[in-house]
């Protein structure tokens, strides 16, 4: 029961990550919290559905919805987001929050009201059977690709150059410029990849979860307090808070379901009392 | 042709007017210290002039090219650069990736990590550490190995001896002349105006965001008493 647990536990803080490290990472470049950010996590599993649906491929699905997604944010980093860089907080506050309103209706008027669902390939519809308990092969193929990104952006923002002058933007983006670092271009890629990766969320929890308007209000909610745990523009933070969140939701919901609604927020109050800049501050 | 030329600089904060009217001129190779008591507009005028800060109107020509509408890594790329207040240090990265950031694998660039690192050996028994780790003193070293690997023409200079104990400050005069030797400018903003002097051949002065008088260090020798109001010393 404990394994059972602690899975889906690590299953729930993956998708937090994926959905988490792409705010943070856009919040430590732009100091834009980027409230549309679970719209994007929805348009994942959205256009997840439509490929799923017409090529009856989820493997196709898996693929090109994070990359719609990431094009999706390109287009709105484009036309709305490099021009509220440094703009008030308000004003940043009420265009993302408006354009979760933009999203809701387009999903709505695009794919209708109802909630659907998406099986999981042929290969992870099986469960497998863990020390006597039967576990559904796909959420660990989902606690795979979380750990697979963790991993990839591990080794590119540590490991290389182009990852080093991204953290360098987020350190000092006036300083990187002056020494010939288009922080601009950067911001535009990490951009659109921090949206893809919500796509990515949002396309690997459709079999679990289902996919229907609305449910990117529940992660965002969530996604903005492991951001804030973890310390806004910290990586490191991003991941530490999502297991964090994600394992104190899970076994709090199963041991403590009197607190399952307050926990979250418990924890979340008293990581600032004592660490008010989050766990990891830049 | 002049290195740096300013004209009739405005920038403003917001509502508030604090450049009203900078003027100035590099016109060879050399040093320019910019003077002027706190609030001036020193960092103003050096962040106009790299535009991270928009400047409202005036002209900006640096080896006669009009900066106008260049961005501050464009400006960067043309070969001016500058060393902030703050020292522009990566916190989370080491001291070698702040070097290796830096575009630089031009055959014919003057400066590359080696030569960097021949001019400062302290760096080179911390390249692993966190930048932030380092001393004031080293991180001012990294901050203008980092400027010198972007093979500049022009380095200003935002008050580089601040923080920094005496010993460390005669250092970096050292650093500065065998920069000058290069034909590297420089344009400086300092308090300490003794050390500023020691190095430069020109003079600005600003008071209240105007620039109050120009001329050569000599001339500005001459009447020290008179500029007093201006530069607080």
């Amino acid at each position: 029961m404990l394994l059972i647990q602690f899975l889906n536990a690590l299953q729930f803080s993956m998708t937090l990550f994926l959905l988490a490290v792409g705010l943070t990472i856009i919040f430590g470049l732009m100091k834009i919290v980027n409230l549309a950010h679970g719209s994007l996590y929805m348009i994942g599993a959205y256009v997840g559905l439509s490929i799923w649906t017409y090529f009856d491929s989820f493997w196709l699905a898996l693929i090109f919805s994070p990359l719609i997604t990431a094009l999706v944010g390109a287009f709105l980093y484009y036309i709305l987001f490099r021009h509220i860089q440094n703009a008030d907080p308000m004003k940043q506050v009420l265009l993302t929050f408006g354009l979760i309103y933009i999203g809701l209706d387009s999903v709505r008027l695009i794919w209708g009201t109802m909630s659907h669902s998406i099986s999981a390939p042929e290969l992870l519809s099986k469960s497998i059977i863990l020390i006597n308990n039967p576990y559904p092969s796909y959420r660990l193929f989902v606690i795979f690709i979380g750990i697979l990104v963790l991993i990839c952006l591990y080794f590119i923002l540590e490991k290389t150059v182009i990852g080093a002058k991204v953290r360098a933007s987020v350190d000092d983006p006036e300083a990187a410029k002056l020494l010939k670092i288009n922080t601009d271009k950067i911001l535009f890629y990490t951009f659109s990849f921090g949206c893809g990766l919500a796509g990515l969320a949002g396309i690997t929890v459709a079999p679990i979860l289902g996919v229907e308007p609305g449910m990117d209000m529940e992660v965002l909610v969530l996604t903005l307090i492991v951001v804030v745990v973890g310390g806004p523009g910290s990586l490191k933070g991003a991941l530490v808070g999502a297991l964090l969140i994600g394992f104190v939701d899970s076994f709090g919901k199963v041991y403590i379901p009197q607190l399952a609604q307050i926990i979250i927020y418990a924890v979340m109050a008293l990581t600032l009392l004592f660490r008010p800049d989050g766990l990891y501050k830049r | 042709m002049s290195i740096l030329n300013i004209k009739n600089l405005n920038t403003y904060y917001g509502k508030s007017h604090i450049l009203q009217g900078v003027n100035f001129n590099l016109d060879k190779p050399g040093c320019l210290a910019l003077l002027g008591r706190n609030g001036a507009g020193k960092t103003t005028t050096l962040r106009s002039i790299v535009n991270l800060t928009r400047p409202d109107s005036g002209e900006i020509n640096f080896n006669d090219l009009n900066l106008k509408d260049l961005s501050t890594y464009e400006i960067a790329e043309k070969g001016l650069t500058m060393v902030p207040e703050n020292r522009g240090m990566f916190s989370s990265l080491s001291v070698l990736e702040s070097l290796n950031i830096i575009n630089n694998n031009y055959n014919n660039s003057e400066w590359n990590i080696e030569r960097v690192l021949e001019s400062f050996p302290q760096l080179k028994t911390k390249l692993k550490n966190s930048s932030t780790s380092l001393s004031g003193g080293e991180q001012q070293m990294l901050a203008i190995s980092k400027a010198l690997l972007t093979n500049p023409k022009l380095i200003l200079l935002d008050e580089p001896t601040q923080g920094l104990a005496p010993n460390i400050v005669l250092e970096l005069i050292e650093i500065l002349r065998k920069i000058l030797s290069e034909h590297i400018s420089l344009l400086i903003v300092e308090q300490n105006v003794n050390m500023a002097l020691e190095i430069a051949t020109e003079v600005s002065i600003l008071g209240k965001g105007e620039t109050k008088w120009n001329g050569t260090k000599k001339d500005f020798k001459k009447n020290i008493a008179y500029h007093k109001e201006w530069i607080g010393i």
